[in-house]
């Protein structure tokens, strides 16, 4: 049966945190609504309350500051595919968010919501860990920044109080040299949750040698994880398809290893080689751009 | 007839002529059947079991009474009539009696002043169940010793057919090729989930609104679980979101039909994607034991095909499924020695019924795949094997039926054969990680109910002021047979189609059509139509040939006038026609009939006459399987169908287009999981982007007894797909999937299963 609530809406995030220091145990937050709005419907979430954040100015900008952008929590997908300082300084985040739902769900759907929900499948988290992601956490009176891997701890689970609101996203400009690539693989080509996801950073120096490797797979463990192993097994080698098969492979076997072998095994294993080798043949291997 | 008088008949037919009612589907005023209600109707809502199969030993409503605004709890023993409904066989209660067979029967009914007061009293409900063992396996089913899902047992039936001597051919062939098939449950998944609306009207008949395929059928269940005469209940379709087979059941009908005549007051119901997916019927997941036997020279020599079938806890359209699956377990192939066996039990998993194709889609898999296997073991390509063995005319089918017209799969596979060399001739791409297959996709498919009357009426009147009104029961529920009707109408009778209006599938103005199913509209209710047209032809050419005097052979109709053609200059309108006939008491509203030709087929060896035509196709998908990840992109489809004659290929490319979309799902992501799937969110149909451009070669090899020539391809659209995916993918990987959907998991598995084309491996 349809809930009842009230709807409450701030015009600043001021007046946001004083009603989530008042009411933040009985709301559920609602940005885009594209996850709340099924939980409201299933009867899984009954909140007394419904504080609608998606029209408060402090948090819908995207602010360059030195090395890293600061990036609004309630932009929608859709608005930061489009904002050329995300295109240019972005572009696995760009494909991930583009990979987000359908085009309506883009439209509404934004990337505070995303890790808030904190899914195993989502999109935008396996490249925003690549790029150093720090969550701004603000609530009445005081605010923190806590690192992206640190704030989700498990499946739909982390560190957020219920008087705490996302407010912005920092990340890390892409360096000099750096190439990266997201992919993924879903039931059909669109509008489905990713089966497996990964993103991939890398350097190669003026010598060919691989100096900075940064993987991040998603869905095939309670949260999107780095691969911190094999991306210290990659630095100071030469990127040979030998070398990126063995690595590929290597990814693989280490997240069987963590999850143990299941029914989904006999497809996932293989198919975690093949993203990750996707992936690194997209950064490693065709160094002609950049 | 002079050619002259053909070419001026067949004016609209072969023609796109504009669907009718599309304006308000695309500016979205058609109304559907759960915009009807008025705000004052009751809601109703179904209890539903949690229990697949249990006794219910007691339901107390006492506390569900008691809810504010709730006006009513229902439950099996309110019932006034016959508690038991179904298309063929009546064993279905509306309301579970003394069990419930799978989870999603219901149990009980709340009739309240909202929907949340109904649901909020459905919890109030409490039922004491004792559970029973429950089976979910059709051989277990049928296991001696297995507890009774029905009281009769639980076989629901079976159907053979022998023709010739297989064992003896089995023993002199010089390839055989043994494989079985499993396919799964799918949710039909149309647009608008089932609703409706009923009221009583000032003469005290219970008036539905539903969305349904079969109104004529909904008027007789629901009137014998009323225990009413039909002509009490009256059934009106309102626009139909599609339907694909499953609204052929009384989904919503018989419990507002029930809440209606017991409260006297107007009730709505309507389900949630959730409540559809639990409750309404599915397509049956079919395990076929395929064996073939063939000669050198590439020629069908046996089959032997046993078919075990789930129709799950009650029958529906089950036993149209057996007959049918079994009598085109041949596919469009001349096969001399046959022996098929269709056997399908109860079981406690959802209900399967009908579903686009009735059991064919299932078979089309194993014989499409089986000839791409004999086509490798004998070393000839799939289209040559095909091209072979395909039938022709004064070919025999399995049920020993003669073909004698429109038999179009050779020409349909001529169409496609250019394409095919083409594709095959395509060098692979440089991309080793990425195969590209190719496949072929055959099938026929009989017109109409299967070796049963199935008879369709209409009239067509002409009215005093000159306008022409078709009457017909057939419900349009998207796929336009509306539009077709009045084609064909307008056409015999030389006016233009907005000259026609058209009452439709209101059972309180129409005569039966029989059903929207098994793709017959066209073909049946089209010859109904045709024949009242030209019995009313025949009536106003006689008047007309009084009124000016003139030698009625040569008269003719154009625009709503009948003229001379002797070259006397003369005509006569149809208003005048009407108003002269009307005054003298002549009958200008003629009935139009028509029951296609079948026979019974023999319970022992399944001989008979099933279909007076059948519809063929062949169809080409090209497909590329990347390796890393098992993903399977369609690129391309190339449908070539035999429809006799496409009375509107615009309409005839929209259900091509529609079935290649189903089946690019059933080939390759949808699968019902009954007590997992719950709704759209985890039961995945294609998207836009999932699917290639398909391109449509229309055959016409004209049916005799068709109007104009006329076939149908509803159904016909969607067999061959899947096939055609599969053999493509076998294509590309060098190995072969046997069961649906060819998800990911599968084709993984069948890319590290195969070799022989595999340029580039991760285990290298």
């Amino acid at each position: 049966m349809r809930g009842h609530f009230n709807y409450l809406r701030p015009d600043c995030v001021t007046e946001c945190l004083d009603m989530l220091d008042q009411y933040g145990n009985e709301t559920a937050i609602l940005a885009g609504g594209t996850d709340v709005m099924i939980s409201l419907r299933t009867g899984v979430k009954k909140p007394r309350i419904i504080l609608d954040i998606s029209r408060l100015p402090e948090t819908r900008q995207v602010e360059p500051y030195g090395e890293t952008v600061r990036v609004g929590s309630t932009l929608t997908y859709s608005e930061l595919i489009d904002h050329p300082v995300i295109r240019q300084e972005f572009p696995a985040l760009c494909a991930a968010m583009g990979c987000v739902g359908s085009l309506q769900i883009r439209n509404v759907g934004t990337l505070g919501g995303n890790i808030a929900n904190s899914s195993p499948a989502a999109d935008s988290i396996p490249p925003m860990m690549l790029r150093d992601a720090e969550i701004i956490i603000q609530k009445k009176g005081s605010s923190r920044i806590q690192k992206l891997e640190k704030l989700i701890v498990g499946a739909y689970s982390n560190t957020l109080e219920p008087n705490e609101l996302i407010t912005g996203i920092i990340l890390t400009k892409i360096k000099k040299g750096y190439r990266e690539s997201y992919q993924r693989i879903g039931r059909r080509k669109s509008l489905s949750i990713a089966r497996i996801n990964a993103a991939i950073l890398g350097r190669l120096n003026d010598s060919g040698v691989i100096e900075d490797a940064r993987i991040s797979v998603g869905s095939v463990a309670p949260s999107p994880m780095r691969m911190t192993n094999v991306e210290s097994h990659l630095k100071g080698r030469k990127p040979e398809l030998k070398t990126i098969l063995e690595a590929s492979r290597m990814i693989a076997q280490e997240i069987i290893d963590l999850v143990g072998v299941r029914h989904s095994t006999e497809y996932k294993q293989p198919a975690i080689a093949g993203l990750a080798l996707k992936c690194l043949e997209d950064v490693f291997l065709d160094s002609s751009v950049n | 007839m002079t050619a002259a008088s053909i070419k001026e008949k067949q004016s609209l037919i072969g023609t796109s002529v504009p669907r009718i009612g599309v304006d308000g589907k695309l500016n979205g005023k058609a109304l559907f059947s759960n915009d009807v209600a008025p705000k004052n109707s009751l809601w109703v809502k179904a209890l539903r079991s949690e229990l697949a199969h249990a006794k219910i030993e007691s339901i107390d409503i006492k506390d569900a009474l008691n809810t504010p605004g709730c006006v009513a709890i229902l439950t099996a023993q309110d019932i006034p009539g016959n508690n038991s409904f179904g298309i063929i066989n009546k064993d279905q209660p509306l309301l579970a009696g003394s069990k419930v067979r799978f989870v999603g029967d219901p149990v009980a009914l709340a009739v309240a002043i909202s929907e949340d007061v109904a649901e909020l009293a459905l919890s109030k409900i409490h039922v004491t169940y004792t559970e029973l063992a429950s089976i979910f396996d059709p051989e277990e089913s049928l296991a001696p010793g297995s507890p009774f899902i029905h009281e009769k047992g639980n076989l629901l039936g079976k159907r053979l057919i022998k023709k010739g001597a297989p064992e003896l051919a089995f023993e002199k062939a010089d390839v055989i090729i043994e494989r079985t098939y499993q396919t799964t449950c799918l949710e039909h998944a149309y647009l608008e989930p089932d609703a409706g609306y009923a009221y009583f009207d000032s003469d005290g008949k219970i008036v539905i609104y539903a969305s349904t395929q079969n109104p004529h059928y909904d008027q007789a269940d629901v009137a014998s679980l009323l225990g009413l005469e039909a002509d009490r209940v009256r059934i009106i379709q309102t626009n139909t979101g599609g339907g694909f087979g499953s609204k052929l059941d009384l989904n919503t009908q018989g419990f507002l039909g029930l809440a209606c005549y017991l409260l006297k007051k107007p009730v709505r119901m309507v389900f949630s994607r959730e409540e559809a997916f639990l409750c309404t019927s599915k397509r049956h997941p079919l395990k076929i034991k395929y064996k073939s036997a063939a000669s050198k020279d590439g020629r069908l020599l046996a089959i032997d095909v046993k078919i075990m079938g789930d129709t799950g806890a009650y029958a529906s359209y089950g036993l149209a499924v057996v007959s049918r699956s079994a009598i085109h377990a041949t596919g469009p192939y001349e096969v001399p020695n046959v022996s098929i066996e269709s056997v399908f039990a109860y079981t406690n998993n959802p209900i399967a019924g009908a579903m686009r194709g009735f059991g064919v889609p299932q078979v089309a898999f194993a014989h499409e795949s089986q000839m791409d296997l004999l086509a490798e073991a004998l070393g000839v390509s799939p289209l040559e094997i095909r091209r072979r063995n395909a039938l022709r005319l004064g070919s025999t089918t399995a049920t020993k039926q003669e073909l004698t017209a429109s038999v179009g799969i050779q020409t349909c596979i001529e169409a496609i054969a250019p394409h095919y060399e083409a594709i095959r001739n395509k060098t692979n791409s440089k991309d080793s990680k990425k195969l590209k297959g190719v496949g072929l996709g055959c099938m026929m498919y009989g017109i109409g109910n299967t070796g049963t009357q199935n008879p369709s009426t209409a009239q067509v009147e002409l009215q005093s002021n000159g306008g022409i009104v078709l009457y017909s029961g057939a419900a349009d529920i998207g796929q336009g047979s509306s539009t077709v009707l009045i084609q064909i109408v307008a056409t015999e009778l030389g006016v233009g189609a907005e000259k026609i209006t058209l009452v439709n599938a209101d059972t309180g103005l129409t005569t039966s059509a029989g059903a929207t199913s098994a793709s017959r509209q066209t073909y049946i209710s089209g010859n109904a139509a045709l024949d009242a047209a030209r019995k009313l032809k025949e009536a106003i050419l006689t008047e007309a040939a009084t009124m000016l005097k003139a030698n009625r052979k040569k008269l003719y109709m154009k625009n709503g006038n009948v003229l001379d053609s002797s070259g006397v200059d003369s005509s006569v309108s149809f208003e005048q026609i009407a108003n002269k006939a009307k005054r003298e008491g002549r009958p200008l509203k003629w009935q139009g009939f028509f029951d296609p030709d079948t026979t019974p087929l023999d319970p022992e060896t399944g001989q008979g006459k099933p279909y007076a035509t059948f519809a063929f196709a062949a169809q080409i998908a090209e497909v590329e399987v990347d390796i890393l990840t098992a993903e399977v992109t369609v690129k391309k489809i190339i449908a070539a169908h035999d429809v006799g004659k496409a009375i509107n290929p615009e309409s005839v490319k929209g259900q091509i287009y529609g079935g290649a979309a189903m089946g690019l799902g059933f080939a390759l992501m949808e699968e019902f999981i009954p007590g997992k799937t719950v709704s759209l969110k985890d039961y995945h149909i294609p998207t836009f982007s999932d699917m290639p451009p398909v391109e449509c070669l229309i055959i016409e090899e004209p049916e005799p007894t068709g109007p104009f020539g006329a076939k149908g391809v509803g159904e016909p659209a969607l067999i061959p797909t899947a096939p055609a995916i599969l053999n493509a993918i076998a294509d590309a990987l060098g190995s072969r999937i046997y069961s649906l959907p060819a998800n990911l998991e599968r084709v993984m598995k069948a890319i590290h299963s195969g070799a022989s084309k595999m340029k580039f491996r991760l285990n290298q």
